[in-house]
């Protein structure tokens, strides 16, 4: 057995805190909260918790966020009588619901859907400020804009299933609830509706992106951690200057698998499988119910529905095996 | 142990020099995995959990109805509280219990006295109510009375339901009674069950029992097996124009979550899944469904027409306390109020071949 196993960090660094780079703009003085550490936090990764930047974006983005999820909540407590117990006891299946298919695009009254509208409103201008924050914040530290443009790609999933896909339908009503259990039965619901989702080409694109994100991830996170012992973890280091790390690395997929990455190249396969999940998936959402109303006909329809010949019913399959 | 040797000489002093407890977190580690693995295998090979499938459509389509063998083996506690006993077959020129029952029910006068005191002894048995028919009149005999009429037209027009199978199953009191005076999994309205919501939205998002503590719509029953609404949801052709706010024309998503919770209710009452009626790829299609889906469609217009002609409107002879508790409303049935969580009320027996008197209004046939 070897002594050096890189499961959890062996040593954490807990020195004197940082700061963070001063930059144009002077944005160090918008950075709030005296540095702390946390040595679990440290077994996993970086010790230090704190400053986070505020500004006014930022500031924005918390407050609309908190009144969204007030409403939320508040809207959850009063439909048990405001009873906590009873709160904490239905949690899990409680939920502001949006409007009724009734009321179309209007804006109903509160306790039929308008606080649902309204909440989403905040919670609309949350996301968008924090979007922008990403941009921002990008700036001030001189980098790149791919975290910006990786969530916007998930942004563009979230407008579809709660702005585009319901003003295109012409109903409020097809988007999701706020709730845990009631918004996994809004997936199911809304695949048994439009003929079976499985069905959606864009659905199954979605999921090889997802399934491929997860597999991708595993396999970096765990090929870096069994090169750290010779700087594999050193990335922008080794993408410059190629070393034993990034080479050992390279032949592992390479001999396993007949080709791989490099040290630079895996962070763009992670980062396109990642940003191609929402995409296709709010493209797959968009095409349902406006240009498709059944998938699986669709599905017949296109010829790749499969056939399955057998008799239906138990009594064909008694007295077999 | 010796490292395989890859010439670091900075790590393997580093080594040394730092020796770590690596053991503590892998003990951890292991028993958590080693608790996984147990547990599969239990699963897998364990006499407690073992399950018994059985198929129920073509290969490929998942269609696949699984209990647990102790389930199977505990059966319907219930089958074996019921009673019955053999008709007295009458021959000719037998008295007739209308000229020798005092207070004799119109319903069964041409009945001979003894099997007009075996049936209503076993009724007394069936619905757990000893002073049934002993000359009171009050409202148990009145509704008494009345699902007798309701048991005739069972039996008689639903053959389709309550014989699919063609061996003469039927039923009698004890399908629903079971022994009970008031039988179990009765149900009453119970929308809106949330406050300060209104529409759609107060009667969702709670866990009940009409469904199956899911958070889909608790007015399924109501409005699916008393009222008429539409359970179809799906749309037909690949293409069809219209938006869901019209609500006429097109099901909504909140349309469909009523169904789902209905079909949740179904799978419940019966012990069953979704697959043993539907090809799940395409529930809506006529031609991947199971037999058991036809004797289903016959159960719900059964269940409406039991709802509408003969439970809903005993409720002015119901005391209150036998109403319902949220609307006052009358007690009423539905897939578990017979089926009681098995695919076969009572276990399959047959509740007429001892009960020719129950098939129907007309006089009874002995054979």
């Amino acid at each position: 057995m070897a002594e050096y196993f890189n499961i959890f960090n062996q040593v954490q660094v807990q020195g004197p805190a940082e700061a963070g780079m001063a930059g144009p703009g002077r944005p160090e003085i918008d950075r709030v909260g005296k540095p702390f550490f946390s040595t679990w936090i440290g077994i996993l990764g970086n010790a230090q918790i704190g400053p986070i930047y505020l500004g006014y974006l930022g500031v924005v983005s918390l407050v609309t966020f908190f009144i969204a999820l007030n409403i939320v909540g508040l809207n959850m407590l009063s439909q048990v009588g405001w009873s906590i117990p009873e709160f904490l006891r239905q949690g899990f299946w409680l939920a502001l619901e949006p409007p009724g298919p009734e009321h179309g695009l209007t804006i109903p009254p509160l306790r039929e859907g308008g606080w649902y509208i309204i909440a989403s409103l905040f919670l609309l201008i949350s996301v968008m400020t924090w979007w922008v924050r990403t941009y921002t914040r990008a700036e001030a530290l001189g980098m790149g804009k791919h975290v910006c443009w990786a969530f916007a790609a998930a942004i563009f999933l979230f407008l579809v299933l709660g702005l585009i896909r319901p003003v295109l339908m012409g109903c409020w009503c097809e988007a999701v609830p706020y709730g845990i259990f009631p918004h996994l039965d809004w997936t199911t619901a809304f695949s048994i509706r439009y003929g079976n989702l499985y069905y959606n080409p864009f659905h199954a694109l979605s999921i090889v992106f997802l399934y491929g994100s997860a597999l991708l991830f595993a396999m970096h996170g765990a090929t870096i951690l069994a090169v750290t012992r010779l700087g594999g973890d050193r990335e922008l280091e080794q993408i410059v200057d190629r070393g034993t790390a990034t080479e050992r690395a390279a032949l592992f997929w390479r001999w396993t698998m007949g080709f791989n990455a490099t040290m630079e190249g895996i962070h763009r396969w992670a980062f396109w499988f990642a940003i191609l999940t929402p995409i296709t998936g709010g493209i797959g959402i968009l095409l349902t119910g406006t240009v498709v109303d059944n998938w699986y006909l669709w599905a017949v329809e296109h010829n790749f529905a499969p056939e399955h010949p057998g008799e239906y019913g138990y009594e064909a399959y008694q007295g077999g095996e | 142990m010796k490292l395989p040797d890859f010439n670091l000489p900075w790590f393997s002093k580093w080594n040394k020099e730092n020796p770590t407890d690596i053991y503590g977190p892998a003990i951890l580690i292991g028993a958590g995995m080693g608790a996984i693995v147990f547990a599969v295998i239990l699963m897998i090979f364990g006499k407690q959990v073992q399950t018994t499938s059985i198929q129920t459509g073509p290969r490929g389509a998942g269609m696949s109805v699984q209990e647990f063998n102790f389930n199977l083996a505990k059966g319907d506690p219930t089958v074996a509280g019921y009673t019955t006993s053999e008709p007295i077959i009458p021959r000719d020129g037998d008295p007739t219990a209308r000229y020798e029952v005092e207070n004799v029910e119109d319903q069964f006068v041409r009945l001979t006295p003894q099997n007009y005191e075996r049936l209503f002894g076993a009724m007394r048995e069936w619905t757990g109510i000893p002073t049934l028919f002993t000359g009171k009149d009050d409202y148990q005999d009145k509704v008494a009375r009345r699902m007798i009429e309701m048991t005739w037209n069972i039996n008689e027009n639903w053959e389709g339901h309550v014989n699919a199978s063609g061996n003469g199953i039927g039923v009698n009191c004890y399908t629903c009674h079971r022994g009970q005076p008031v039988p179990s999994d009765i149900w009453f309205k119970i929308a809106p069950r949330l406050e300060a919501a209104a529409g759609w939205a107060a009667v969702q998002n709670y866990a009940t029992d009409q469904t199956v503590s899911t958070s889909l719509p608790h007015d399924a029953l109501e409005k699916l097996l008393l009222d008429d609404e539409d359970i179809n949801v799906h749309d037909l052709e690949p293409r069809v124009p219209g938006s869901t706010a019209d609500v006429d024309d097109l099901a909504s998503i909140q349309d469909t979550e009523r169904t789902y919770s209905l079909m949740n209710y179904f799978a419940g009452s019966l012990g069953v899944n979704c697959t043993f009626c539907h090809n799940t790829r395409a529930f809506y299609d006529a031609e991947q469904v199971t037999p058991q889906w036809g004797t289903a469609i016959q159960g719900i217009d059964m269940v409406q027409e039991m709802n509408n002609e003969y439970l809903v409107p005993l409720k002015e002879i119901l005391p209150p306390n036998r109403l319902g508790p949220m609307h006052g409303d009358a007690p009423k049935a539905g897939c578990r109020t017979c089926h009681k969580g098995h695919q076969k009320p009572v276990g399959g027996l047959s509740m007429t071949e001892d009960w020719p008197e129950l098939l129907g209004e007309g006089p009874p046939d002995y054979e």
